[in-house]
């Protein structure tokens, strides 16, 4: 209807872009932008607090190390663990779902009992199993995320396949003698590509928010190398310096924010209903 | 016979209820086509009415193949489709297309226009790119639309627009039957005249045949030449359309009829106002189906079913009272 | 004809969206009498259901506003009414009936609680006393076997009957006015007739004005006693309906009625009206109509008509027929 739309619109979330670029800036760019380098300790210098010292803009840690350095080159991991989660994540996510949705029958009971015994299984727990046996690497984490990931997809997305399978055009589309394949590559996918993008924002902060959990548990990247979940993980003994923990967690938060606003804000701008008036 | 383009015969559909919630028993059958049979002429537009769970669309579904048929034949252009043969189907399936009511439901909104109309002569692999081409250009202009629309996606069309583009796509294979199932009743006033005139048009033109599914009997009057009315599954009376507004027969055609909208307040039809409500096609009633809503039921109405049945020239009744 | 029940006049509903201000209902006057069918006659977004809406008050909240005009109900102006007041006025004495039966009941109450509702709210009734209404409300609008239906929940339903329900609901406080925003669209044709013969019965009944919005001349004919043509936010021409039917002045309710096809008589052609409604949010000059009009004038685009009276009681919105 017309009032949903007009109440539906909404502004633009500048600052949640403008963030994520920023973000985006310090994952490709980071070693090079940071001021300091980011594994280089200094121990005389070490837990300067932050606003202090001109060099250490946010202070530096028990080691000396630069606070802000670290965070802007640990923007890297993230941004790597996330493009590449979602890519694998959504890929397997979204053939499955497309099979599952549009054949049907045997093929959609057995994905879908695949998928409802995933997500039956407490994540952290057979993450941190997983992480125990693969040994921790940025590699390992990667594929860690992709198989737990794609459930998530493989529902939202086989509920999509469903109803556009329904429509109209799809019907004709049958009557007009197209294939199976066709069907499935010209007019279902690109009626979910919206759902997918929309996942996929979603998912960023899921994965950062996991991907920092198990380096705080000391079960992700390996130190030295900056990541933010290790930087809370290593204040953890310095409760009473308080910018350690505080702005690398204000880092997570701020970003994993800024991606789900976004996802609200594109899940409206997409809404079929509203696209089409 | 080169006058009949489509002949059904006995077409029959059943769906089976199942219950259960590990073993599934079949409790019963939905009869939602039950023994039809008619016949379309050449280059005309035959009417289907009915009230919604009557089965003018599953027997639409039927002709075009999307739904099995339980028992029944169709005989299209002299041959008999045989759901099994492939050769003929390609056929079949290339001079049967559909035109359906939803025009924002019936195009994919990531298609561009063009791509929508030329996507059945893409499908069939017997024309050039340049073909192609040429040929949306011309549906374009055959429906009213702009050459440049091409380019454009379908939400940037208002429904009378989207309807013109399902009806360039329904024409792409220059087919010789076309299945409008309520083609203009998502459809304002008067875009709903636009389309109607169009549709006219075309056939004129084309010589297209046209099977119309619609509720509206104004609508179904002005574009048919001969009407078929269903009932529960059944067709109880079909007639040249003059006729049957006429002359209407059937107890429920004239109910039908009656309860129509005048298009003056001057008029004021007799009204028959029918009790009740339609029953269940699972369990439908012994006898003649109408019975229990009837107006003159008679003792036989409740026992024997009618069988439809020549009255006078173009006019055939399934009724127990009518006598020839 | 008797006495005014809602006076409608200079109506401006407008839209507020970021898009800019689209101007709904602009300027629309209109009059009910008691025991008087209105019908309300426009395509799809003139601006008929708006109309009603603002009525009731019950625009959708901070978008559509009421910018001038007054809207008179038994000599007083509702829009001097604070929210308080209106909701006494609204289900009990103005009542509307929405299009679609499907999803104006709410599915997990039963037939008799959601009858119960505006009764509960409006009166003072004891459980026996309320139980004995509902059954009234069910057969008054034909209900078989009502002291069972009671318990029913609307899924177990067809179509038709839910509209009745809906009509129920909407009857149950026997208000003054009912507004149907096409209340049949959704039915079959035997449905829709017995629908529209019971709520005739039912303002006999009760002495009840009615407004029906359609798009529909057919239903007009039918039920209506006056109609009213509304084009993009203004009543183009308004008149008694036989008046209408046998002299349409306006050339857009000519060329609406030339539009249906007539099961009486044999048509090769019916008329059309060339192109789209215009944006509302941004109008030309002069006549809303002027663009599609077939017998447009060189003024029409650029002077804007107003409403006057051609002969008694049969106004019009047209710089050619004045």
């Amino acid at each position: 209807m017309v009032f949903n739309s007009i109440t539906q619109m909404r502004r633009m979330p500048i600052f949640s872009v403008l963030f994520l670029v920023i973000f985006l800036i310090c994952g490709i760019f980071g070693s090079s932008l940071a001021p300091l380098d980011p594994t280089d300790g200094d121990l005389s210098r070490s837990l300067i607090p932050p606003f202090q010292d001109r060099n250490y803009p946010l202070g530096t840690d028990h080691l000396g190390r630069d606070i802000l350095s670290r965070i802007i080159c640990g923007a890297r991991i993230s941004m790597i663990v996330c493009i590449m989660v979602i890519f694998f994540a959504g890929s397997i996510g979204t053939v499955l779902a497309l099979l599952s949705g549009y054949i049907g029958g045997k093929v959609d009971i057995i994905i879908m009992r695949i998928v409802d015994t995933m997500l039956s299984i407490p994540y952290m727990m057979i993450a941190i199993a997983l992480a125990a046996i693969l040994r921790p690497s940025l590699f390992n984490i990667i594929i860690l995320l992709s198989i737990l990931g794609w459930t998530g997809y493989a529902r939202v997305i086989r509920g999509e396949v469903l109803r556009i399978k329904d429509s109209d055009f799809v019907k004709l589309a049958k009557i007009d003698g197209c294939s199976k394949t066709r069907i499935l590559i010209h007019h279902i996918f690109p009626n979910i590509v919206n759902t997918l993008v929309i996942l996929a924002t979603l998912q960023v902060g899921a994965v950062i928010i996991i991907e920092s959990s198990l380096s705080f548990l000391g079960l992700g990247v390996p130190p030295p190398a900056p990541s933010w979940g290790g930087m809370l993980a290593d204040s953890r003994s310095y409760i009473s310096n308080w910018w350690l923990s505080t702005f690398p967690g204000l880092t997570i938060m701020a970003t994993v924010l800024s991606c789900n606003l976004l996802g609200e804000w594109l899940r409206l701008q997409m809404d079929p209903q509203f696209r089409q008036k | 016979m080169s006058g009949i383009i489509l002949e059904v015969k006995n077409l029959k559909k059943y769906f089976p209820v199942l219950k259960g919630l590990v073993f599934m028993k079949q409790i019963g059958l939905i009869k939602a086509v039950d023994d039809i049979s008619f016949t379309i002429n050449r280059g005309e537009t035959f009417g289907l009415v009915g009230e919604s769970g009557c089965g003018k669309t599953t027997t639409a579904k039927l002709i075009l193949l999307m739904e099995k048929i339980t028992c029944g034949e169709i005989v299209f252009d002299g041959k008999k489709i045989d759901q099994q043969s492939d050769v003929d189907l390609i056929e079949y399936k290339n001079s049967v297309k559909a035109v359906f009511q939803d025009p924002y439901s019936s195009l994919s909104p990531r298609m561009r226009v063009g791509g929508i109309i030329a996507e059945p002569m893409v499908v069939s692999k017997t024309f050039s790119h340049k073909e192609i081409r040429e040929r949306v250009s011309t549906l374009l202009d055959l429906v009213g639309l702009h050459p440049d629309s091409n380019n454009l996606y379908p939400h940037e069309f208002s429904g009378g627009q989207r309807q013109r583009i399902a009806v360039a796509r329904a024409l792409a294979l220059n087919p010789k039957l076309i299945i409008l199932d309520e083609p203009v009743s998502a459809l304002d006033i008067s875009i709903r005249a636009q389309i109607i005139n169009l549709l006219r048009d075309l056939q004129n033109k084309l010589g297209v045949t046209y099977l119309l599914i619609a509720h509206d009997l104004a609508v179904v009057k002005h574009m048919s030449k001969k009407i078929g009315v269903m009932y529960l599954g059944k067709l109880v009376e079909v007639a040249e359309s003059k006729r049957l507004y006429r002359n209407p027969l059937h107890p429920y055609t004239q109910a039908l009829l009656s309860a129509a909208l005048p298009s003056h307040p001057d008029i004021r039809q007799e009204e028959i106002i029918l009790s009740g409500e339609v029953p269940s096609p699972l369990n439908p009633p012994l006898g003649c189906r109408f019975h229990t809503r009837c107006f003159n039921a008679e003792a036989v109405c409740s026992e024997e079913e009618p069988i439809l049945k020549e009255v006078e020239e173009n006019h055939q009744v399934a009724c127990h009272l009518i006598k020839i | 004809m008797g006495k005014k029940l809602l006076e409608v006049r200079d109506l401006k509903t407008h839209l507020f969206t970021r898009r800019g201000v689209i101007k709904a209902v602009d300027g629309v006057s209109f009059s009910v009498d008691k025991n008087e069918t209105l019908g309300l006659v426009g395509e799809s977004g003139c601006g008929k259901t708006i109309t009603c809406l603002s009525i009731l008050k019950l625009l959708p909240n901070p978008v559509g506003q009421i910018v001038g005009g007054k809207i008179i109900f038994d000599n007083v102006d509702l829009l001097s009414k604070s929210e308080k007041e209106m909701r006494k006025i609204r289900g009990r004495r103005i009542s509307m009936i929405l299009q679609d039966p499907m999803t104006s009941l709410d599915p997990l109450f039963t037939i008799g609680e959601q009858i119960a509702e505006p009764i509960r709210s409006h009166q003072n009734l004891e459980r026996t006393n309320l139980r004995k209404k509902i059954i009234e409300m069910l057969k008054l609008v034909k209900i078989s076997a009502p002291e069972a239906r009671i318990k029913e929940y609307p899924f177990q339903m067809s179509g038709g009957m839910r509209q009745r329900i809906v009509g129920a609901i909407a009857l149950s406080c026997q208000p003054d006015l009912l507004i149907a925003d096409e209340p049949t669209t959704a039915l079959d044709v035997t449905i829709q007739a017995q629908f529209m013969r019971l709520l005739k019965e039912i303002q006999q009944e009760f002495n009840m004005a009615m407004i029906m919005i359609t798009h529909d001349f057919g239903i007009v004919a039918k039920v209506c006693d006056r109609v009213a043509v509304m084009y993009s936010g203004k009543i183009v021409e308004s008149a008694g309906v036989r008046d209408l039917f046998n002299h349409p002045l306006h050339p857009y309710t000519k060329a609406l009625m030339g539009a249906l096809p007539k099961m009486e008589e044999d048509m090769e052609k019916l008329t059309t009206i060339d192109g789209q409604p215009p944006d509302l949010g941004h109008l030309p000059p002069g006549c809303n109509f002027a663009a599609r009009c077939p017998e447009v004038k060189e003024i029409c685009r650029c002077d804007s008509p107003i409403l006057s009276e051609i002969n008694d009681g049969h106004v019009v919105s047209c710089l050619r027929v004045q």
